[in-house]
């Protein structure tokens, strides 16, 4: 986690991933392996560092702009809501997909995000087959199939 | 001038004026000197001899001067007979003022004497009467006597200090004492309180009587008796007390009854008051007519000022209170009726609970209401208590249930990965572990998804929508699509309603019943049947399969979580028909099952029709 952004291969895509538990972090970056696209996987630990990382402050001075936002809604210091919020509200940033991943199937939660204008929301499966199949869909949809505006 | 001097013996003021009148008519005549009359007793006084003696000159110089002489005298009784007369009239006044008065005085006087006269006659009247009545009095007394002694009640005189005169034969016999031992004998000493005897003679001597005045009678034989006096004083024909006349009736049957009568209206009395529950009698009218003591702690309004007052008045809602009681008269009774007790001295809102009924005299006539206020502050108290705690634990449920899943996530999932990457890699052993292992964690997933659905049930309950049926059986059907190919089960539904209900629940329902009809199926592909019929104010809804069965013996057992009747062949968290029984239970209705072991199974449940 936390691993600082290395140099910038042209045609792979940038992803950054806000979430603080090792273990979905391992079974994403599993699924990412066995997907199609060439990819580069950024992770952060919390809601604090990922606004850091996305406004390329402190540490992150020389971070990417991802082209894909993963972003779990309980994340430690800021949460899920906040991050979107500030996201969706950055003229620099709002455009870049957000993509809601979580255990929650409160529909409370599914309402929320979508009124802060989260682009899909997406409930992590417990079978890791259905879980990899996601992770591939996820990516083979938003950076394959749809016509996003330029950077 | 006698007619002057008649005056003074005027009879009335009529007389008197008319004698007036003639005295000054007769003066004035008088007084005229020129007149004929004058001169002839001018001629008269002197004589005609002396106009022949002095001559005609003379003469009538000296007439003249006679008439002056007698016209100034004739002047000066005038006057002093006028002054007389205003004088006289003067006095005539005060005569006539005096006459009106004694008039009134005498008139007064006449009616006092006609009064006097008549009760004069009165009193010699009740004399001869008296005398009469003394003498007829003579003449009885030997019957009176008798009549005394063939009284059963005690008959005793005394005189005013207390010394008994006289008595009966029924003294005799009641008290076994002889006439001859009890006259000259203190009253006091025949009964079990002398001083309490004595002080009842006193009374009568101090009030002239006394009534119902309660006594026991110590026998010769020291038995007691319980007698009632009633006493009169004895006077003489001046009003002074010679004595004392008492007649005491021996009470002792009736004074058992009142006993009996008061222990049992003491003991109806004291459960009344015994009572937690405020009980409260009501006329027809409303007007409290009976209250007791915990009444008068709910209220905090004491007994006196509760009874016959209005019903209603202690109330935070006098109508709703009046119409119970109009329930009661109407219908005889009504059940747990709530209202809010006011009670203004304690400044304090009483939760009751009401149970009243009717009640009747022996001819059945409805006679009021009685009834019972249970203060529920407690139960309601303890109510809200129950439904935080219940809200807690369902709030608790879902969040352990939901945390729960978050690890297992993990534990599933490595182990998936685990099976993906190394299966046949190790050994068999390894892949043995490793399917166990999955089994277990996908288990355990099952469990924490049906828990957490019914945690739902209470903390993630939509308002209630106007839901088709059908619908919600077609989505359901669609949901099952696989069991229903798998077990090549055929299911059928009669026309279904429109209810009110939250619509994901009642999917939830159905699926959770037509899923278990097609689990335990027999042999055959199962058919599974789904209808509904109105009764009064639900719908029955009815899902019946042909299935193995439930032993009626658990027909309850069923619905709570967690029991299973099944092994493995029939895999299941044991938590599906408890969350159906929630439900149906969140939306005011029941469920039931009704089978036999082997014949197929039938699930009723009912919703309430609102609008």
């Amino acid at each position: 986690m936390n691993q600082k952004p290395t140099s910038v291969d042209d045609n792979s895509i940038e992803i950054l991933l806000v979430e603080d538990n090792p273990g979905d972090v391992r079974l994403l970056r599993e699924g990412l392996k066995e997907g199609k696209v060439r990819n580069r996987l950024n992770v952060v630990g919390d809601g604090v560092e990922a606004m850091l990382f996305l406004r390329r402050e402190g540490e992150y001075i020389d971070a990417p702009r991802p082209d894909l936002i993963l972003l779990d809604l309980n994340p430690p210091k800021k949460n899920g809501r906040q991050v979107l919020e500030e996201i969706k509200a950055d003229s620099n940033l709002r455009r870049i997909p957000v993509v809601i991943l979580t255990t929650s199937k409160a529909e409370a939660d599914i309402i929320k995000t979508y009124d802060l204008h989260a682009n899909c929301y997406i409930v992590k499966p417990v079978n890791l087959e259905r879980f990899i199949e996601i992770v591939q869909t996820i990516e083979n949809f938003w950076m394959t199939i749809v016509k996003l505006p330029p950077a | 001038m006698r007619q002057i001097q008649t005056i003074r013996y005027a009879r009335g003021a009529g007389d008197l004026n008319a004698r007036c009148t003639t005295s000054i008519e007769a003066l004035n005549r008088m007084i005229q000197p020129r007149t004929t009359r004058n001169i002839k007793r001018g001629h008269t006084s002197k004589g005609v001899r002396d106009i022949n003696r002095i001559g005609w000159g003379a003469w009538e110089e000296k007439v003249a001067n006679t008439l002056r002489v007698i016209d100034t005298q004739a002047y000066d009784r005038a006057n002093s007979f006028y002054s007389a007369m205003d004088k006289t009239q003067e006095l005539f006044g005060e005569v006539r003022k005096r006459e009106g008065e004694l008039q009134v005085a005498n008139e007064e006087m006449e009616a006092n004497n006609e009064e006097l006269q008549a009760s004069n006659e009165e009193m010699e009247a009740s004399n001869e009467e008296l005398q009469n009545l003394t003498e007829e009095l003579e003449q009885t007394s030997a019957y009176q006597k008798s009549l005394m002694d063939s009284n059963p009640d005690i008959i005793m005189t005394t005189d005013p200090s207390g010394i008994v005169t006289d008595v009966n034969m029924a003294t005799e016999r009641i008290s076994g004492y002889s006439r001859e031992k009890l006259i000259g004998q203190p009253f006091g000493q025949f009964f079990s309180d002398p001083g309490f005897a004595q002080t009842g003679i006193e009374q009568v001597i101090r009030e002239g009587r006394v009534s119902n005045y309660e006594l026991t009678v110590v026998t010769q034989k020291g038995r007691q008796v319980p007698v009632s006096y009633n006493a009169t004083a004895l006077r003489d024909p001046d009003g002074r007390i010679t004595g004392v006349l008492g007649n005491a009736r021996d009470v002792t049957s009736s004074k058992q009854l009142e006993e009996e009568l008061r222990k049992s209206t003491a003991y109806t009395r004291s459960l009344i008051e015994a009572n937690f529950d405020s009980l409260v009698t009501i006329s027809p009218e409303g007007k409290i007519t009976d209250v007791n003591e915990s009444t008068v702690k709910l209220t905090g309004v004491s007994r006196e000022q509760l009874i016959g007052t209005d019903f209603c008045d202690y109330f935070t809602e006098p109508e709703k209170a009046r119409e119970g009681y109009q329930q009661v008269l109407s219908k005889d009774s009504i059940m747990n009726y709530q209202l809010t007790i006011n009670n203004k001295s304690k400044q304090e809102l009483v939760p009751v609970l009401y149970n009243a009924s009717v009640y009747r005299d022996e001819a059945g006539n409805v006679q009021g209401v009685f009834a019972a206020a249970r203060d529920i502050t407690i139960l309601n108290e303890t109510m809200a208590e129950l439904g935080r705690s219940n809200l807690e634990l369902e709030q608790f449920a879902y969040f352990a249930s939901h945390d729960l899943q978050e690890p297992l996530r993990m534990v599933v999932s490595y182990l998936q990965l685990l099976e993906r990457r190394y299966k046949g890699k190790i050994d068999s052993d390894a892949d043995e572990f490793i399917a166990y292992a999955v089994d277990g964690a996908n288990r355990m997933g099952q469990l924490i998804n049906d828990l957490l659905k019914f945690s739902r049930v209470g903390t993630e309950s939509k308002p209630f929508e106007s839901t088709d049926c059908t619908a919600v059986i077609d989505k359901v059907l669609a949901n099952l699509e696989a069991a229903v190919k798998e077990s090549g089960a055929v299911v059928t539904h009669d026309p279904l309603p429109v209810i009110m209900s939250d619509d994901v629940q009642l999917n939830e329902l159905f699926q959770n019943l037509i899923s278990n009809a097609i689990k335990f199926r027999g042999e055959p592909p199962p058919h599974v049947h789904i209808s509904a019929k109105q009764a009064e104010s639900e719908w029955i809804f009815s899902v019946r399969d042909d299935g193995i069965g439930i032993d009626p013996l658990y027909k309850d057992k069923i619905f709570v979580i967690f029991q299973r009747l099944q092994d493995k062949d029939y895999p299941g968290t044991g938590i599906g028909l408890a969350v159906c029984k929630k439900i149906v239970e969140y939306h005011g209705g029941r469920i039931w099952v009704e089978s036999e072991h082997g014949k197929g199974a039938t699930f009723y449940f009912t919703i309430p029709v609102k609008e």
